[in-house]
Protein backbone atom coordinates (compact mmCIF):
# COMPACT_ATOMS: atom_id res chain seq x y z
CA UNK A 1 0.00 0.00 0.00
CA UNK A 2 2.72 2.92 -1.08
CA UNK A 3 -0.14 5.23 -1.57
CA UNK A 4 -1.08 4.18 2.29
CA UNK A 5 2.40 5.06 3.23
CA UNK A 6 2.97 8.07 1.33
CA UNK A 7 0.40 9.62 2.93
CA UNK A 8 1.42 8.29 6.60
CA UNK A 9 4.88 10.15 5.48
CA UNK A 10 3.08 13.05 4.58
CA UNK A 11 0.87 13.23 7.87
CA UNK A 12 3.92 12.26 10.24
CA UNK A 13 5.96 15.25 8.64
CA UNK A 14 3.19 17.43 9.54
CA UNK A 15 2.75 16.52 12.91
CA UNK A 16 6.71 16.86 13.41
CA UNK A 17 6.35 19.83 12.29
CA UNK A 18 3.45 21.00 14.45
CA UNK A 19 5.35 20.00 17.59
CA UNK A 20 8.71 21.87 16.51
CA UNK A 21 5.88 25.00 15.94
CA UNK A 22 4.52 24.63 19.12
CA UNK A 23 7.78 23.75 21.59
CA UNK A 24 9.67 27.21 19.34
CA UNK A 25 6.24 29.11 20.79
CA UNK A 26 6.21 28.00 24.26
CA UNK A 27 9.93 28.53 24.04
CA UNK A 28 9.56 32.36 23.17
CA UNK A 29 6.75 32.02 26.46
CA UNK A 30 8.84 30.95 28.68
CA UNK A 31 12.08 32.24 27.84
CA UNK A 32 11.62 35.61 29.38
CA UNK A 33 10.54 34.38 32.93
CA UNK A 34 13.74 31.47 33.42
CA UNK A 35 16.10 34.58 31.80
CA UNK A 36 14.81 36.91 34.63
CA UNK A 37 14.53 34.36 37.47
CA UNK A 38 18.15 33.59 36.71
CA UNK A 39 19.28 37.75 37.02
CA UNK A 40 17.46 37.76 39.86
CA UNK A 41 20.18 35.40 41.96
CA UNK A 42 23.00 37.55 40.13
CA UNK A 43 24.98 40.04 41.64
CA UNK A 44 25.11 43.58 39.21
CA UNK A 45 28.51 42.61 37.70
CA UNK A 46 27.44 39.38 36.46
CA UNK A 47 24.05 40.55 34.98
CA UNK A 48 26.56 42.70 32.74
CA UNK A 49 29.39 40.47 31.55
CA UNK A 50 27.32 37.06 31.82
CA UNK A 51 23.73 38.01 31.62
CA UNK A 52 22.72 33.89 29.96
CA UNK A 53 24.89 31.97 32.16
CA UNK A 54 23.46 30.03 35.87
CA UNK A 55 24.25 32.63 38.35
CA UNK A 56 28.05 32.12 39.77
CA UNK A 57 27.74 32.72 43.25
CA UNK A 58 23.90 32.47 43.82
CA UNK A 59 23.15 35.47 45.05
CA UNK A 60 20.18 35.34 47.13
CA UNK A 61 19.75 38.85 48.88
CA UNK A 62 17.95 40.42 46.49
CA UNK A 63 14.79 39.05 47.61
CA UNK A 64 15.16 40.06 51.14
CA UNK A 65 16.52 43.25 50.37
CA UNK A 66 13.16 43.66 47.90
CA UNK A 67 10.69 42.21 50.92
CA UNK A 68 12.30 45.48 52.99
CA UNK A 69 12.69 48.17 50.97
CA UNK A 70 8.93 48.34 48.80
CA UNK A 71 7.24 46.51 52.12
CA UNK A 72 6.07 43.65 49.80
CA UNK A 73 3.92 42.37 52.51
CA UNK A 74 1.39 45.42 53.21
CA UNK A 75 1.10 44.95 49.16
CA UNK A 76 0.30 41.75 49.21
CA UNK A 77 -2.32 41.84 52.25
CA UNK A 78 -3.66 45.15 49.89
CA UNK A 79 -3.91 42.96 46.92
CA UNK A 80 -5.71 40.17 48.91
CA UNK A 81 -8.44 42.66 50.80
CA UNK A 82 -9.02 44.29 47.60
CA UNK A 83 -9.53 40.94 45.15
CA UNK A 84 -11.41 39.36 47.70
CA UNK A 85 -13.81 41.99 48.65
CA UNK A 86 -14.29 42.95 45.26
CA UNK A 87 -14.71 39.27 44.29
CA UNK A 88 -17.37 38.76 47.42
CA UNK A 89 -19.62 41.70 46.16
CA UNK A 90 -19.66 41.52 42.79
CA UNK A 91 -20.68 37.62 42.87
CA UNK A 92 -23.20 38.59 45.57
CA UNK A 93 -24.37 41.81 43.12
CA UNK A 94 -24.29 39.95 39.68
CA UNK A 95 -25.87 36.41 40.46
CA UNK A 96 -28.51 38.43 41.79
CA UNK A 97 -29.07 40.84 39.45
CA UNK A 98 -28.64 37.89 36.61
CA UNK A 99 -31.08 35.86 38.46
CA UNK A 100 -33.53 38.54 37.37
CA UNK A 101 -32.62 38.80 34.55
CA UNK A 102 -32.19 35.25 33.61
CA UNK A 103 -35.67 34.41 35.33
CA UNK A 104 -37.87 37.06 35.86
CA UNK A 105 -37.17 39.83 33.43
CA UNK A 106 -39.22 40.83 30.45
CA UNK A 107 -38.05 41.56 26.99
CA UNK A 108 -33.17 42.02 26.77
CA UNK A 109 -33.80 45.69 27.67
CA UNK A 110 -32.30 45.80 31.37
CA UNK A 111 -30.22 42.84 30.11
CA UNK A 112 -28.63 45.37 27.26
CA UNK A 113 -28.18 48.32 29.21
CA UNK A 114 -25.89 45.93 32.02
CA UNK A 115 -23.59 44.37 29.35
CA UNK A 116 -23.02 47.76 27.69
CA UNK A 117 -20.69 48.45 30.95
CA UNK A 118 -18.39 45.68 28.81
CA UNK A 119 -18.25 47.89 25.80
CA UNK A 120 -16.69 51.15 28.20
CA UNK A 121 -12.95 52.02 28.00
CA UNK A 122 -11.83 52.77 31.79
CA UNK A 123 -10.38 55.43 30.70
CA UNK A 124 -13.85 57.31 30.12
CA UNK A 125 -15.42 57.17 33.91
CA UNK A 126 -11.73 57.70 35.25
CA UNK A 127 -12.08 61.47 35.74
CA UNK A 128 -15.62 61.50 37.35
CA UNK A 129 -14.85 58.44 39.38
CA UNK A 130 -11.88 60.42 40.89
CA UNK A 131 -13.63 63.63 41.58
CA UNK A 132 -16.96 61.38 43.20
CA UNK A 133 -14.78 59.37 45.54
CA UNK A 134 -12.98 62.42 46.23
CA UNK A 135 -15.64 64.33 47.27
CA UNK A 136 -17.56 61.35 48.89
CA UNK A 137 -13.77 61.62 51.04
CA UNK A 138 -13.11 57.75 49.53
CA UNK A 139 -9.73 58.50 47.72
CA UNK A 140 -6.93 56.63 49.32
CA UNK A 141 -9.35 54.65 51.50
CA UNK A 142 -10.02 50.56 50.91
CA UNK A 143 -13.76 50.89 50.08
CA UNK A 144 -13.37 53.61 47.93
CA UNK A 145 -11.07 51.62 45.75
CA UNK A 146 -13.14 48.28 46.29
CA UNK A 147 -15.88 50.40 45.43
CA UNK A 148 -14.56 51.42 42.62
CA UNK A 149 -12.65 47.95 41.22
CA UNK A 150 -16.43 46.29 42.27
CA UNK A 151 -18.36 49.11 39.66
CA UNK A 152 -16.09 48.40 36.49
CA UNK A 153 -16.31 44.47 37.03
CA UNK A 154 -19.99 44.51 37.31
CA UNK A 155 -21.12 44.47 33.51
CA UNK A 156 -19.26 41.62 32.47
CA UNK A 157 -20.25 39.60 35.39
CA UNK A 158 -24.04 40.41 35.37
CA UNK A 159 -23.32 39.22 31.50
CA UNK A 160 -21.67 35.87 32.18
CA UNK A 161 -23.82 34.96 35.17
CA UNK A 162 -26.77 35.86 33.63
CA UNK A 163 -25.59 33.01 30.64
CA UNK A 164 -25.38 30.95 33.35
CA UNK A 165 -28.40 30.72 35.30
CA UNK A 166 -30.32 30.56 32.05
CA UNK A 167 -28.66 27.65 31.29
CA UNK A 168 -28.40 26.16 34.32
CA UNK A 169 -31.48 26.96 36.77
CA UNK A 170 -34.48 25.40 35.16
CA UNK A 171 -37.93 27.36 35.47
CA UNK A 172 -39.93 24.46 36.82
CA UNK A 173 -37.73 23.72 39.62
CA UNK A 174 -38.39 27.19 40.49
CA UNK A 175 -42.37 27.59 39.81
CA UNK A 176 -42.21 24.09 41.95
CA UNK A 177 -40.71 26.34 44.77
CA UNK A 178 -42.90 29.00 44.10
CA UNK A 179 -45.94 26.49 44.34
CA UNK A 180 -44.83 25.12 47.61
CA UNK A 181 -45.02 28.77 48.90
CA UNK A 182 -41.55 29.31 48.72
CA UNK A 183 -40.75 33.52 48.41
CA UNK A 184 -38.63 34.60 45.68
CA UNK A 185 -36.12 35.26 47.87
CA UNK A 186 -36.32 31.95 49.54
CA UNK A 187 -36.21 30.46 45.83
CA UNK A 188 -33.20 32.22 44.81
CA UNK A 189 -31.07 31.31 47.88
CA UNK A 190 -32.19 27.83 48.28
CA UNK A 191 -32.78 26.62 44.53
CA UNK A 192 -31.03 28.86 42.65
CA UNK A 193 -27.69 29.66 44.53
CA UNK A 194 -26.71 25.92 44.63
CA UNK A 195 -26.75 25.56 41.10
CA UNK A 196 -25.01 28.76 40.54
CA UNK A 197 -21.75 27.26 41.93
CA UNK A 198 -19.91 26.87 38.69
CA UNK A 199 -21.28 30.49 36.86
CA UNK A 200 -20.05 32.10 40.72
CA UNK A 201 -16.58 30.22 40.86
CA UNK A 202 -15.81 31.72 37.21
CA UNK A 203 -17.14 35.01 37.61
CA UNK A 204 -15.23 34.77 41.14
CA UNK A 205 -11.75 33.74 39.24
CA UNK A 206 -11.99 36.62 36.68
CA UNK A 207 -12.55 39.33 39.00
CA UNK A 208 -9.99 38.22 41.35
CA UNK A 209 -7.37 37.79 39.09
CA UNK A 210 -8.58 40.82 37.42
CA UNK A 211 -8.03 43.21 40.70
CA UNK A 212 -4.84 41.29 41.62
CA UNK A 213 -3.22 42.46 38.30
CA UNK A 214 -5.39 45.91 37.79
CA UNK A 215 -3.23 49.04 37.57
CA UNK A 216 -4.98 52.19 36.78
CA UNK A 217 -7.15 53.09 39.08
CA UNK A 218 -4.58 52.25 41.75
CA UNK A 219 -1.97 54.43 40.48
CA UNK A 220 -4.64 57.33 40.47
CA UNK A 221 -6.64 56.53 43.75
CA UNK A 222 -4.17 55.19 46.26
CA UNK A 223 -1.23 57.80 46.79
CA UNK A 224 -1.09 56.47 50.28
CA UNK A 225 2.25 53.90 50.30
CA UNK A 226 0.37 52.10 53.11
CA UNK A 227 -2.83 50.95 51.11
CA UNK A 228 -1.15 50.45 47.58
CA UNK A 229 -1.64 46.93 46.11
CA UNK A 230 1.33 44.75 45.35
CA UNK A 231 1.32 45.80 41.71
CA UNK A 232 1.93 49.77 42.55
CA UNK A 233 4.10 48.52 45.34
CA UNK A 234 6.53 46.25 42.93
CA UNK A 235 6.31 49.60 40.46
CA UNK A 236 7.98 51.64 42.10
CA UNK A 237 11.16 49.30 41.06
CA UNK A 238 10.98 51.29 37.68
CA UNK A 239 11.81 54.32 39.87
CA UNK A 240 13.65 54.17 43.01
CA UNK A 241 15.63 51.38 41.76
CA UNK A 242 15.73 51.06 38.24
CA UNK A 243 19.74 50.46 38.14
CA UNK A 244 19.70 47.76 40.71
CA UNK A 245 18.93 45.00 37.99
CA UNK A 246 18.57 42.52 40.41
CA UNK A 247 16.50 43.90 42.49
CA UNK A 248 14.43 45.03 39.83
CA UNK A 249 14.33 41.14 38.69
CA UNK A 250 13.60 40.04 42.13
CA UNK A 251 10.45 42.32 42.25
CA UNK A 252 9.31 40.62 39.14
CA UNK A 253 9.44 37.55 40.10
CA UNK A 254 7.68 38.03 43.69
CA UNK A 255 5.07 40.00 41.92
CA UNK A 256 4.46 36.95 39.19
CA UNK A 257 4.67 33.82 41.39
CA UNK A 258 1.35 34.23 43.40
CA UNK A 259 -0.67 34.67 39.70
CA UNK A 260 1.87 31.53 38.68
CA UNK A 261 1.28 29.49 41.66
CA UNK A 262 -2.88 30.22 41.59
CA UNK A 263 -2.48 29.15 38.02
CA UNK A 264 -0.73 25.99 38.51
CA UNK A 265 -2.90 24.72 41.05
CA UNK A 266 -6.16 26.08 39.41
CA UNK A 267 -5.50 25.58 35.68
CA UNK A 268 -8.65 24.58 34.13
CA UNK A 269 -10.70 27.23 36.04
CA UNK A 270 -8.32 30.20 35.43
CA UNK A 271 -8.35 29.41 31.81
CA UNK A 272 -12.46 29.01 31.66
CA UNK A 273 -12.57 32.54 34.19
CA UNK A 274 -10.13 34.76 31.73
CA UNK A 275 -11.69 33.13 28.54
CA UNK A 276 -15.50 34.13 30.13
CA UNK A 277 -17.64 35.60 28.05
CA UNK A 278 -15.78 35.02 24.84
CA UNK A 279 -15.92 31.41 24.72
CA UNK A 280 -19.49 29.18 24.80
CA UNK A 281 -19.99 26.65 27.70
CA UNK B 1 -41.37 31.88 34.21
CA UNK B 2 -45.21 33.15 35.37
CA UNK B 3 -45.22 35.68 38.09
CA UNK B 4 -48.04 37.21 39.65
CA UNK B 5 -48.32 40.51 37.98
CA UNK B 6 -48.83 42.99 40.76
CA UNK B 7 -45.98 40.69 42.87
CA UNK B 8 -43.45 41.66 39.59
CA UNK B 9 -41.86 44.86 40.97
CA UNK B 10 -40.51 42.36 44.15
CA UNK B 11 -38.05 40.66 42.94
CA UNK B 12 -37.25 43.97 40.84
CA UNK B 13 -36.57 45.94 43.80
CA UNK B 14 -34.57 43.31 46.01
CA UNK B 15 -32.27 41.70 43.23
CA UNK B 16 -31.80 44.30 40.41
CA UNK B 17 -31.96 47.68 42.25
CA UNK B 18 -28.74 47.46 43.88
CA UNK B 19 -26.73 46.39 41.05
CA UNK B 20 -28.40 49.01 38.89
CA UNK B 21 -28.12 52.27 40.91
CA UNK B 22 -24.47 51.48 41.32
CA UNK B 23 -23.92 50.83 38.08
CA UNK B 24 -26.10 53.72 36.69
CA UNK B 25 -24.35 56.12 38.84
CA UNK B 26 -20.95 54.94 38.42
CA UNK B 27 -20.45 54.22 34.95
CA UNK B 28 -23.48 55.52 32.48
CA UNK B 29 -23.82 58.71 34.65
CA UNK B 30 -19.99 58.98 34.70
CA UNK B 31 -19.72 58.89 31.21
CA UNK B 32 -22.19 62.25 30.81
CA UNK B 33 -19.33 63.52 33.49
CA UNK B 34 -16.38 62.98 31.47
CA UNK B 35 -18.64 64.25 28.32
CA UNK B 36 -19.49 67.73 29.91
CA UNK B 37 -15.93 68.31 31.64
CA UNK B 38 -14.63 67.74 28.02
CA UNK B 39 -16.22 71.19 27.46
CA UNK B 40 -14.36 72.74 30.20
CA UNK B 41 -11.22 74.62 31.05
CA UNK B 42 -10.80 72.82 34.48
CA UNK B 43 -8.39 72.15 37.17
CA UNK B 44 -10.10 69.43 39.15
CA UNK B 45 -10.55 72.04 42.20
CA UNK B 46 -11.80 75.32 40.86
CA UNK B 47 -15.26 76.04 39.50
CA UNK B 48 -15.17 73.92 35.30
CA UNK B 49 -15.13 77.03 33.01
CA UNK B 50 -17.10 76.33 30.16
CA UNK B 51 -15.15 76.14 26.87
CA UNK B 52 -17.15 74.57 23.85
CA UNK B 53 -15.39 72.30 21.71
CA UNK B 54 -12.12 74.11 22.03
CA UNK B 55 -9.92 70.70 22.88
CA UNK B 56 -11.88 68.78 20.44
CA UNK B 57 -10.89 71.59 17.53
CA UNK B 58 -7.31 71.83 18.99
CA UNK B 59 -6.96 68.37 18.42
CA UNK B 60 -6.92 68.75 14.68
CA UNK B 61 -4.17 70.81 15.04
CA UNK B 62 -2.33 69.37 18.11
CA UNK B 63 1.17 67.21 16.92
CA UNK B 64 1.48 65.35 20.30
CA UNK B 65 -2.08 64.24 19.90
CA UNK B 66 -1.69 63.21 15.98
CA UNK B 67 1.05 61.54 17.02
CA UNK B 68 -0.60 59.42 19.45
CA UNK B 69 -3.49 59.08 17.87
CA UNK B 70 -1.66 57.34 15.13
CA UNK B 71 0.10 55.15 17.43
CA UNK B 72 -3.12 54.11 18.54
CA UNK B 73 -4.65 53.20 15.54
CA UNK B 74 -1.40 51.42 14.19
CA UNK B 75 -1.27 49.37 16.97
CA UNK B 76 -5.18 48.27 16.62
CA UNK B 77 -4.12 47.60 12.63
CA UNK B 78 -1.18 45.34 13.64
CA UNK B 79 -2.50 43.76 16.80
CA UNK B 80 -5.39 42.90 14.42
CA UNK B 81 -3.26 41.71 11.67
CA UNK B 82 -0.51 39.38 14.35
CA UNK B 83 -3.14 38.37 17.05
CA UNK B 84 -6.20 37.64 14.98
CA UNK B 85 -4.24 34.76 12.91
CA UNK B 86 -1.71 33.36 15.47
CA UNK B 87 -4.82 32.95 17.45
CA UNK B 88 -6.50 31.13 14.75
CA UNK B 89 -3.35 29.16 13.74
CA UNK B 90 -1.93 28.38 17.43
CA UNK B 91 -5.31 27.32 18.21
CA UNK B 92 -5.61 24.82 15.31
CA UNK B 93 -2.09 23.26 15.84
CA UNK B 94 -3.37 22.77 19.33
CA UNK B 95 -6.48 21.45 18.70
CA UNK B 96 -4.97 18.57 16.29
CA UNK B 97 -2.40 18.00 18.65
CA UNK B 98 -2.71 15.05 21.45
CA UNK B 99 0.07 14.24 22.82
CA UNK B 100 1.44 17.07 25.12
CA UNK B 101 -1.86 18.68 24.73
CA UNK B 102 -1.81 19.93 28.63
CA UNK B 103 1.92 20.89 28.92
CA UNK B 104 1.78 23.03 25.42
CA UNK B 105 -1.68 24.40 26.30
CA UNK B 106 -0.24 25.74 30.09
CA UNK B 107 2.79 27.24 28.76
CA UNK B 108 1.02 29.24 26.06
CA UNK B 109 -1.37 30.54 28.35
CA UNK B 110 0.93 31.81 31.14
CA UNK B 111 1.39 35.11 30.04
CA UNK B 112 -1.70 36.13 30.31
CA UNK B 113 -2.33 35.03 33.42
CA UNK B 114 0.59 37.77 34.85
CA UNK B 115 -0.59 40.69 35.69
CA UNK B 116 0.80 43.98 32.72
CA UNK B 117 2.85 45.61 35.17
CA UNK B 118 5.11 42.05 35.95
CA UNK B 119 5.07 41.31 31.78
CA UNK B 120 6.28 45.43 31.13
CA UNK B 121 8.86 45.33 34.46
CA UNK B 122 9.93 42.34 32.69
CA UNK B 123 10.68 43.53 28.82
CA UNK B 124 12.52 46.68 30.47
CA UNK B 125 14.79 43.72 31.03
CA UNK B 126 14.71 41.92 28.03
CA UNK B 127 15.04 45.11 25.80
CA UNK B 128 18.18 46.28 28.14
CA UNK B 129 20.70 47.89 25.97
CA UNK B 130 23.50 46.38 27.36
CA UNK B 131 22.79 42.79 29.00
CA UNK B 132 19.23 42.21 27.31
CA UNK B 133 18.63 39.32 25.28
CA UNK B 134 17.54 41.38 22.15
CA UNK B 135 20.81 43.29 21.79
CA UNK B 136 22.53 40.07 22.57
CA UNK B 137 21.08 38.10 20.18
CA UNK B 138 21.78 40.48 17.28
CA UNK B 139 24.80 40.78 18.17
CA UNK B 140 25.48 36.96 18.42
CA UNK B 141 23.83 36.69 14.86
CA UNK B 142 26.39 39.01 13.27
CA UNK B 143 23.77 41.69 12.99
CA UNK B 144 25.28 44.28 15.33
CA UNK B 145 24.51 47.12 13.35
CA UNK B 146 20.83 46.29 14.34
CA UNK B 147 21.20 46.43 18.01
CA UNK B 148 19.47 49.94 19.70
CA UNK B 149 19.11 51.42 22.94
CA UNK B 150 15.42 49.96 22.37
CA UNK B 151 13.85 52.24 25.37
CA UNK B 152 15.01 55.62 24.19
CA UNK B 153 15.34 55.45 20.33
CA UNK B 154 12.27 57.39 18.82
CA UNK B 155 12.36 55.27 16.06
CA UNK B 156 11.92 52.08 17.36
CA UNK B 157 10.51 52.70 20.44
CA UNK B 158 6.85 52.35 19.60
CA UNK B 159 7.16 49.14 18.58
CA UNK B 160 9.44 47.72 21.15
CA UNK B 161 6.53 48.67 24.08
CA UNK B 162 3.96 46.59 21.24
CA UNK B 163 6.43 43.27 21.88
CA UNK B 164 5.09 42.86 25.50
CA UNK B 165 1.55 43.56 24.86
CA UNK B 166 1.63 40.87 21.80
CA UNK B 167 3.43 38.69 23.82
CA UNK B 168 0.71 38.72 27.03
CA UNK B 169 -2.27 38.90 25.31
CA UNK B 170 -1.79 35.84 21.76
CA UNK B 171 -2.29 32.96 24.06
CA UNK B 172 -5.44 34.40 25.35
CA UNK B 173 -7.03 34.42 21.38
CA UNK B 174 -5.22 31.10 20.88
CA UNK B 175 -7.11 29.41 23.84
CA UNK B 176 -10.52 31.51 22.99
CA UNK B 177 -9.66 30.26 19.60
CA UNK B 178 -9.09 26.50 20.89
CA UNK B 179 -12.13 26.63 22.75
CA UNK B 180 -14.48 27.33 20.17
CA UNK B 181 -13.23 24.97 17.47
CA UNK B 182 -13.51 21.91 20.07
CA UNK B 183 -17.23 22.74 19.88
CA UNK B 184 -17.18 21.57 16.37
CA UNK B 185 -18.35 18.78 15.45
CA UNK B 186 -15.88 15.63 14.84
CA UNK B 187 -17.81 13.92 11.94
CA UNK B 188 -17.01 17.40 10.09
CA UNK B 189 -13.35 17.14 10.12
CA UNK B 190 -13.42 13.45 10.18
CA UNK B 191 -15.58 13.44 6.87
CA UNK B 192 -13.11 16.22 5.55
CA UNK B 193 -10.17 13.82 6.30
CA UNK B 194 -11.35 10.91 4.70
CA UNK B 195 -12.19 12.71 1.60
CA UNK B 196 -8.23 13.23 1.61
CA UNK B 197 -8.53 16.67 2.68
CA UNK B 198 -5.24 18.17 3.81
CA UNK B 199 -3.98 19.47 7.77
CA UNK B 200 -3.89 22.58 5.91
CA UNK B 201 -7.27 22.42 3.29
CA UNK B 202 -9.33 21.37 6.64
CA UNK B 203 -8.07 24.59 8.42
CA UNK B 204 -8.75 26.78 5.63
CA UNK B 205 -11.66 25.40 4.16
CA UNK B 206 -13.57 24.05 7.55
CA UNK B 207 -12.42 25.64 10.28
CA UNK B 208 -11.53 29.30 9.68
CA UNK B 209 -15.20 29.83 8.34
CA UNK B 210 -16.88 27.96 11.62
CA UNK B 211 -14.56 30.19 13.64
CA UNK B 212 -16.50 33.37 11.93
CA UNK B 213 -18.09 34.15 15.28
CA UNK B 214 -15.43 33.63 17.29
CA UNK B 215 -12.86 35.50 15.54
CA UNK B 216 -15.27 38.22 15.21
CA UNK B 217 -14.82 38.04 19.21
CA UNK B 218 -11.27 38.29 19.34
CA UNK B 219 -11.31 41.45 17.14
CA UNK B 220 -13.57 43.28 19.37
CA UNK B 221 -11.44 42.50 22.21
CA UNK B 222 -8.67 43.24 20.50
CA UNK B 223 -9.96 46.46 19.66
CA UNK B 224 -10.88 47.55 23.19
CA UNK B 225 -8.04 46.54 24.58
CA UNK B 226 -5.37 48.72 22.36
CA UNK B 227 -7.72 51.71 22.90
CA UNK B 228 -6.88 51.63 26.44
CA UNK B 229 -3.72 50.38 26.37
CA UNK B 230 -1.70 51.92 29.42
CA UNK B 231 0.33 49.92 31.47
CA UNK B 232 3.01 48.46 28.72
CA UNK B 233 3.40 51.89 27.83
CA UNK B 234 3.65 54.07 30.95
CA UNK B 235 6.42 51.17 33.11
CA UNK B 236 8.13 50.60 29.81
CA UNK B 237 8.69 54.26 28.76
CA UNK B 238 6.14 56.62 30.51
CA UNK B 239 5.07 57.21 27.31
CA UNK B 240 8.40 58.39 25.88
CA UNK B 241 10.57 60.09 24.81
CA UNK B 242 8.28 62.80 24.43
CA UNK B 243 4.94 61.20 23.06
CA UNK B 244 6.78 58.70 21.07
CA UNK B 245 5.41 55.28 22.56
CA UNK B 246 1.76 56.84 23.98
CA UNK B 247 -1.17 55.63 23.19
CA UNK B 248 -4.18 57.63 23.95
CA UNK B 249 -4.82 56.10 26.95
CA UNK B 250 -1.20 57.49 28.17
CA UNK B 251 -1.87 60.57 26.87
CA UNK B 252 -5.18 60.96 28.79
CA UNK B 253 -3.46 59.63 32.25
CA UNK B 254 -0.84 62.10 31.24
CA UNK B 255 -2.88 64.94 30.47
CA UNK B 256 -5.16 64.25 33.39
CA UNK B 257 -3.07 63.46 36.42
CA UNK B 258 0.15 64.70 35.68
CA UNK B 259 -0.58 68.43 34.05
CA UNK B 260 -3.52 68.59 36.35
CA UNK B 261 -5.58 69.53 33.05
CA UNK B 262 -8.92 67.64 33.48
CA UNK B 263 -10.50 69.40 30.78
CA UNK B 264 -8.20 68.27 27.52
CA UNK B 265 -8.35 64.87 29.40
CA UNK B 266 -11.74 64.08 29.65
CA UNK B 267 -11.81 64.87 25.62
CA UNK B 268 -9.34 62.26 25.44
CA UNK B 269 -11.54 60.28 26.84
CA UNK B 270 -14.42 60.61 25.05
CA UNK B 271 -12.09 60.24 21.95
CA UNK B 272 -11.23 56.74 23.26
CA UNK B 273 -14.71 55.81 23.92
CA UNK B 274 -15.81 56.96 20.85
CA UNK B 275 -13.19 55.36 19.26
CA UNK B 276 -13.72 51.94 20.77
CA UNK B 277 -17.45 51.50 20.06
CA UNK B 278 -16.99 53.04 15.89
CA UNK B 279 -14.00 50.32 15.34
CA UNK B 280 -16.27 47.44 17.09
CA UNK B 281 -19.21 48.45 15.39
CA UNK B 282 -16.99 48.60 12.05
CA UNK B 283 -15.82 45.01 12.68
CA UNK B 284 -18.95 43.80 13.30
CA UNK B 285 -20.56 45.20 10.30
CA UNK B 286 -17.46 43.53 8.14
CA UNK B 287 -18.10 40.31 9.61
CA UNK B 288 -21.69 40.17 9.38
CA UNK B 289 -21.37 41.38 5.10
CA UNK B 290 -19.05 38.69 4.73
CA UNK B 291 -22.10 36.34 4.97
Amino acid sequence: MSNYEMSKRKSDCGKALRHIVLIIWCMTTVFPLLWVFLIAFKGNNQIFTDPFGIPDPWITTNFPTVFQKLDILTGLKNSLIYSFATVFLVCLLSSMTGFYLAKYARGKLLYMYFILGMMIPVQAIAIPMFVKLRDAGLNNTRPGIILVYTVIELGFAVFVMTGFIKRSVPDELLEAAAIDGCSMVGAFFRVALPLMKTGIATVGTFVFLHVWNEFFFGLILLTNSKLTSLNLTTYKLRGQYSSDYGLLAAGIIVLAVPALVIYAIFQEQVVKGLTAGAVKE
Amino acid sequence: MRVAKKKRWIPFVVFVVPALLVYTYFIIYSIGNTGYYSLTQWNAISEPKYVGMKYYMDFLKDKDFHMVLRNSLLNVVISLIVQVPAGLIGGYLLYRTRRFYKLYRFLIFIPVVLSASAVALLFTLIFHAEFGPVNALLDWAGLSHLTHSWLSDVKVVFYVVMIPMTYQYIGLYVIIQLSGMQSISEDVIESATIDGASSFRIFWNVVVPMQKGVTMMCSVLIISGCFKAFEHSYIMTWGGPGYSSSFLGVYMYMETFVKGNYGKGSAIAMIILVGTLACTMAVQRIFREEE
